[in-house]
């Protein structure tokens, strides 16, 4: 087992390495000028070659690629362009908004996709299962920004319940309920049909009959017997949303007007500011392959059978 | 400066604004026709000020840096334009009042009459207010050194992005290349008197010399915040910076020893950041700010418009601004004048407006409206497709030809040259349209030789015609890198520019700028096609509320009711 986990922790390395090359060689295929980006319209071609000198832009692309790596193994992400702060902090300023917002958006997706599923597996084809499963289709394909809108409208100005968008800080939860809603009834569409159809498939298993014919009562079977066996699908979900959420919902971020890094990511991105866009890329790509480890992890202590070598 | 920075965040918004129109469609909360017609300036002008309140504005972006020095986009300027302070300023009044120049930490506007301006007009002498301070904690007295200083640091800085501006001050060139260790035309003569003196004579230096990146900074301060400094400005404004809050609030404090007695009205300004303008309206009809920074969404104007309880709060302005059509004249055909003008006679103005909703006006001359030097009612090239047409016969094409248009990603622009490419269509020119993202086709735009034709913007950055002749129609700016995107130049153009710049009659030199827009227009390397509207919206208990043509928005100025 720590064998595997060494491996595991290498092959991370190995994968953020090529994001890193990927990330640099597509920000760098883009054409365009960050210099001008910096300096603006009225920059004279001597200015511009300042800033290039200064950030290094005229070196030959292997030369900064390699720069920038052995800067990062040192643990110095570089500058961003735009607004000359250490990459780090610009990142770690934004980030407790994303964790808000991923956190009450997973909230929600359990909450309400964890209950809908179980409700409509043990009761298929029932009135409510139909229900939920038309539900769950306008969810599935409502943008979110769209419902993110429509949210804020009716719950926050019209019934003045919820702030109209913002982020005041973790002591203030109340702006995450709306982001966190707007993330969690999508979510919660796919959790709901990912654990019905998984339940169904265990349902009709012999082991189910079996504990239902030895007399055992219904809640013992459901939690004991069907779900232990129906969780992996889900775990693979939420290990997937975990990396993407904290990445940055750029659509959510926008809509409440929420300072996440995925809204950071996105102005890097219209300014070329390579050092922010690299850092950003690397900072996601890292929480989605520790997500997923995770996600591995549990398995061997949801599922006995699993064994990792 | 180019619009770009601040309009590119508008593409996402739109997607917002739309998600906005339709949920309110839902919402169906009984809407009345109105009818429609523009609110009006000034519900509230006629106010006796009063002091006290904050002011919250809410913006979608957060500025890049609060470093007069460096910053130069939209919401840098109306924040830093509240802290810091120069040696002149704008008088804070709207429409064409608002381009004069007026005293602010200097006592007067030097001109050939009170002697501020030498003979020859190569010397500006200003003499300082006595007793205006840097705020506190620097709480000291400005002097000449402190301008001094203030002008070559930005001057040295490498990252200033508006150096050009101010090459024509004697000695900056040896100063910029780390020949001189002072600029030698940039004299403080004593604690209340700087001056300075040009190469050559040019009325617009007061102008240049007026923008944000010529605002007085204490020494001790930058040298304390070091690279840090952009993040905790400080000068001699009415306010005083209290914090910063990452993507979320900028805040500033009144400023209890502002120089200028009585003012400012108001006792805190609170930037709201990262509100998309959709948000941002619901916000301020729910009373929790005070003004749109970036404006009303344009697919909400015509339902607040219509609004009896909101339409007296909704404030418009053309802005000094421009939507031109390029052609590049080292291109075939557009090397052709006849093909140029041609297709100035070709393009409808007017769709073009009404696909903005009338959040533009249809554009006729070179400069656009409120500038000096624009005509009021000249129009040199109207829509007359048949004209286009027999001038198209002329330059050697009865039958068209095929060419193609480029314009950048960013809302409305595509939608608007489709406009273009069917106009021409209609006069047998087949035009294929390619957008790119506005990085990237800012770039190919100022390479030579790569776009045939395509959309342009620019946007001023001080209220004088040389704003607009020196970066788009000058041989210096036809270069790689330069804004003159149709890389058109004249010999006649650059004689007429280099005399006017030296005039100090101001009547005579504008006057000079007008002949030079005939000149122009005669060559037609742009087409003129509109001048974007800016409209935003104030509370309900916002006073004194109007839109300052060069700051915009202006805070300083207002008060709460």
């Amino acid at each position: 087992m720590s064998k595997y986990i060494v491996r595991r922790l290498l092959w991370m390395v190995v994968v953020l390495f090529f994001v890193s090359i990927i990330t640099f060689l597509l920000a760098f295929a883009v054409p365009g000028d960050p210099a001008k980006s910096i300096a603006g319209t009225h920059a004279t071609p001597e200015v511009l070659q300042r800033i290039r000198t200064e950030l290094g832009l005229d070196q030959p692309l292997w030369k900064q690629y390699g720069l920038y790596l052995w800067h990062l193994i040192h643990g110095n992400m570089g500058y961003s362009y735009e607004t000359q702060l250490p990459v780090t902090t610009a990142i770690l300023e934004r980030f407790p908004a994303t964790v808000m917002i991923a956190v009450f958006g997973i909230f929600f997706e359990l909450l309400i996709g964890i209950p809908v599923g179980m409700i409509s597996a043990l009761r298929q084809y029932s009135v409510r299962d139909r229900a939920f499963t038309a539900l769950s289709l306008i969810f599935l394909s409502l943008p979110g920004f769209f419902l993110g809108m429509m949210l804020m409208y009716f719950l926050a100005y019209q019934v003045q319940i919820f702030p109209l968008g913002g982020y005041e800080g973790w002591t203030a939860p109340l702006y995450g309920i709306l982001p966190g809603l707007t993330l969690g009834l999508g979510g919660a569409a796919w959790y709901s049909r990912m654990l019905r159809s998984s339940m169904l498939d265990i349902l009709s298993a012999d082991y189910v009959k079996a504990a239902r014919a030895k007399g055992l009562p219904e809640r013992t079977v459901v939690w004991r017997h069907i779900m232990r066996n129906a969780w992996s699908p889900i775990v693979t979900l939420l290990g997937m949303d975990v990396g993407w959420f904290l990445g940055g919902v750029l659509v959510i971020e926008v809509v409440f007007g929420i300072p996440g890094i995925g809204w950071q990511a996105w102005n890097a991105i219209q300014t070329q500011d390579l050092p922010l866009i690299m850092g950003t890329v690397l900072f996601a790509a890292l929480l989605v392959t520790v997500s997923n480890f995770v996600v591995d992890l549990a398995y061997t202590w949801l599922d006995p059978r699993v064994k990792y070598s | 400066m180019s619009p770009r920075k601040t309009r590119k965040r508008f593409a996402l918004a739109t997607a917002l604004a739309l998600a906005l129109l339709l949920t309110l469609a839902l919402a169906a909360c009984g809407g009345s026709s109105g009818d429609g017609s523009s609110g009006s300036q000034s519900p509230s002008s006629s106010d006796t000020p009063v002091q006290g309140g904050t002011m919250s504005l809410a913006y979608l972006s957060e500025p890049s840096s609060l470093d007069p020095a460096v910053a130069w986009n939209v919401i840098d300027w109306q924040i830093e334009h509240a802290i810091y302070q120069g040696l002149l300023r704008y008088a804070p009044k709207p429409g064409d009042a608002g381009n004069v120049l007026i005293p602010c930490l200097a006592t007067e506007v030097p001109s050939a009459q009170n002697g501020g301006i030498s003979a020859d007009g190569l010397t500006y002498t200003f003499h300082l207010r006595k007793g205006a301070k840097f705020q506190p904690p620097v709480n000291r007295e400005v002097t000449a050194q402190d301008f001094k200083y203030s002008f070559e640091r930005m001057m040295s800085s490498p990252r200033a992005p508006a150096t050009s501006f101010y090459m024509g001050v004697v000695g900056a060139d040896e100063f910029v290349n780390k020949k001189a260790s002072e600029i030698a035309g940039f004299k403080a003569v004593d604690d209340y008197t700087v001056q300075i003196t040009l190469k050559t004579p040019d009325l617009s230096f007061l102008n240049a010399l007026t923008m944000e990146f010529c605002d007085v900074v204490p020494k001790e301060w930058v040298d304390k915040w070091g690279k840090q400094f952009n993040r905790h400005p400080l000068g001699t404004g009415p306010f005083i910076f209290e914090k910063w809050s990452p993507g979320r609030e900028i805040a500033l404090n009144r400023n209890p020893a502002y120089w200028e007695s009585g003012k400012p009205y108001l006792d805190k300004i609170d930037y709201q950041l990262s509100f998309s303008p959709p948000t941002a309206l619901l916000k301020l009809q729910s009373g929790e700010i005070d003004a749109l920074g970036d404006g009303v969404p344009p697919a909400d104007i015509p339902r607040v418009m219509a609004d009896p309880q909101w339409k007296q709060y909704i404030y418009s302005q053309p802005l000094i601004a421009i939507s031109y059509m390029f052609m590049n004249v080292q291109m075939k055909p557009f090397d052709n004048v006849k093909v140029r003008q041609a297709l100035s006679w070709a393009i409808n103005r007017d769709k073009l407006v009404k696909l903005q909703a009338g959040q533009a006006m249809a554009l006729w001359q070179i400069y656009p409206k409120g500038m000096p030097g624009y005509e009021e009612g000249k129009v040199f090239y109207g829509y007359d497709p048949a004209k286009a047409k027999q001038l198209l016969a002329d330059a050697g094409y009865p039958h068209g030809f095929k060419t193609m248009l480029y314009t950048d990603n960013v809302d409305p622009n595509p939608k608007l040259w489709q406009s273009v490419q069917a106009d021409l269509a209609a006069v047998g020119v087949t035009a294929g349209l390619k957008t790119m993202s506005n990085n990237t086709y800012y770039s190919q735009q100022s390479t030579p030789k790569t776009l045939t034709a395509g959309s342009f913007g620019w946007w001023m950055d001080f209220p004088d015609p040389s704003d607009w002749i020196g970066p788009l129609f000058s041989k210096a700016s036809a270069v790689p890198g330069g804004m003159n995107s149709s890389f058109w130049w004249g010999p006649e153009l650059e004689a007429m520019y280099t005399k006017a710049q030296a005039m100090t009659d101001p009547v005579a030199r504008i006057k000079k700028f007008s002949e030079m827009q005939q000149l122009i227009s005669d060559q037609a390397p742009y087409v003129p096609c509109y001048q974007p509207i800016q409209t935003t919206m104030c509370s309900k208990n916002t006073g004194g509320f109007f839109l300052h043509p060069v700051y915009q928005i202006d805070p300083t100025q207002y008060w709460k009711k």
